[in-house]
């Protein structure tokens, strides 16, 4: 039996933080991942398909992480995504921000393969 | 004429009671029969119960035998130890089973932590040769040591060939002028580049220009290109991990290649503190190892 395929969203500006993610959650089962370079792309991808998780950077150019999670949030379709940011550990007030926006979780930089599965896996209620 | 034997009576006779004298003594007679019948009873029975016990003592002797000779027995007592050896086997192959899952346990997480490394590895080399756009390249090498060392403040030094100075292009966490021009051999930076020798500071996670928590010379064979000088780590990273030396290893050499092509590639039009210096990287003959 086919178990249900799961799709994540990454926005991440930078190509080596992005495929670093992406590398990670390529461990995750079942787990099919898209990639967007900032927050407009991004609404561009959530605007085309449903997705069951978010993890996005927070400073990113065109549309920041901050803006993406609020606008997210006011969307019918995804607006209870789960959501992960990326901060630095001296941003907390990003961070917060974010938590306050809808934020789920985060993550700090730099980051590490396991603590990217283990939220992902948290959020998604995956075993 | 009397009979003198019967009128002399023997001693203790009644002469006046000849008939009860009579009756005792064949009371005492029965008695004394009946006596002696008693005790041949006694000896018969005696006699009896002697061969009994000698039969009995037979048998036990008999059954002893048997019992010594009996193979059942000793083929259960022997299961019995075959048994109690297997049940020692068993837990000693249980606590050896114990003991390699333990061991797979661990090592599981020792491959688990290979897998992020050479990932992490895998990912750094793969972006330092995604592009021939020196900008770009100068960008993942920042990104590399932000993302994946967790480096706060950094500058990364370039040669220039022709005067043999080492000068910051870009910095991190610092202004760029604060990182001061040096001879290719002189100080820390200029001997650890000239030698191509890693060097890492003894400070901790925060060090300073003259001290810096690493210097990583970035070379091509013999050819000198510049260094990564690393001043401060994030305030979550306590201390350099083995894969943070696998990727200064890493970028050693890779990122100076990758410097190096894109300075051809691209003329140097973008960097005018370089341009000199990539001018004449461009001519500069390829450097073969000794022997080669």
């Amino acid at each position: 039996m086919n178990a249900q395929m799961l799709k994540a969203l990454v926005v991440e500006d930078s190509p080596t933080m992005r495929q670093l993610i992406v590398f990670a959650l390529s461990r995750v089962r079942n787990l099919k991942v898209t990639e967007a370079d900032d927050g407009v792309d991004a609404l561009k991808k959530l605007s085309g398909q449903k997705f069951d998780i978010l993890i996005t950077d927070i400073n990113m150019p065109m549309m920041d992480g901050l803006k993406l999670v609020s606008m997210v949030r006011r969307d019918e379709v995804h607006k209870d995504i789960p959501i992960i940011i990326i901060t630095t550990e001296g941003a907390q007030e990003d961070r917060q921000r974010a938590l306050s926006l809808g934020a789920n979780a985060y993550i700090t930089k730099p980051i590490q393969a396991p603590q990217v599965i283990s939220k992902v896996k948290e959020l998604l209620k995956l075993p | 004429m009397a009979d003198p034997k019967k009128e002399a009576p023997s001693q203790g006779e009644v002469r006046a009671d000849p008939q009860g004298r009579t009756r005792n003594k064949e009371d005492f007679l029965a008695l004394f029969k009946r006596g002696q019948e008693f005790t041949e009873e006694l000896l018969q029975d005696n006699e009896r119960m002697r061969f009994q016990v000698a039969g009995l003592q037979e048998e036990v002797a008999v059954l002893r035998r048997q019992l010594e000779q009996n193979t059942a027995v000793t083929d259960l007592i022997t299961q019995i130890k075959a048994l109690e050896a297997d049940r020692q086997r068993l837990l000693d192959h249980y606590h050896n089973v114990e003991t390699a899952n333990r061991d797979y346990s661990s090592r599981y997480l020792e491959i688990e932590e290979a897998h992020n490394n050479l990932a992490n590895l895998y990912v750094a080399s793969y972006q330092l040769h995604s592009t021939l756009h020196f900008p770009e390249v100068i960008q993942i090498i920042n990104e590399i040591l932000l993302n994946l060392i967790g480096a706060e403040e950094f500058a990364l030094y370039l040669l220039d060939e022709q005067t043999g100075l080492l000068q910051a292009l870009v910095s991190e966490g610092r202004p760029l002028a604060e990182f001061a021009p040096t001879k290719l051999g002189e100080g820390r930076m200029g001997a650890a580049v000239a030698q191509n020798q890693q060097q890492v500071g003894e400070k901790g996670p925060a060090g300073t220009l003259d001290e810096p928590v690493a210097i990583i010379p970035l070379c091509v064979g013999e050819r000198r290109v510049g260094a990564v000088v690393l001043l401060k780590l994030l305030v979550q990273k306590p201390a350099l991990s083995a894969l943070d030396f696998e990727i200064f290893s890493l970028l050693g050499a890779q990122a100076a290649t990758a410097i190096l092509a894109s300075a051809q590639q691209g003329g140097q039009a973008a960097f005018l503190v370089t341009r000199g210096l990539y001018e004449k990287l461009w001519q500069a003959p390829v450097a073969r190892p000794e022997g080669a």
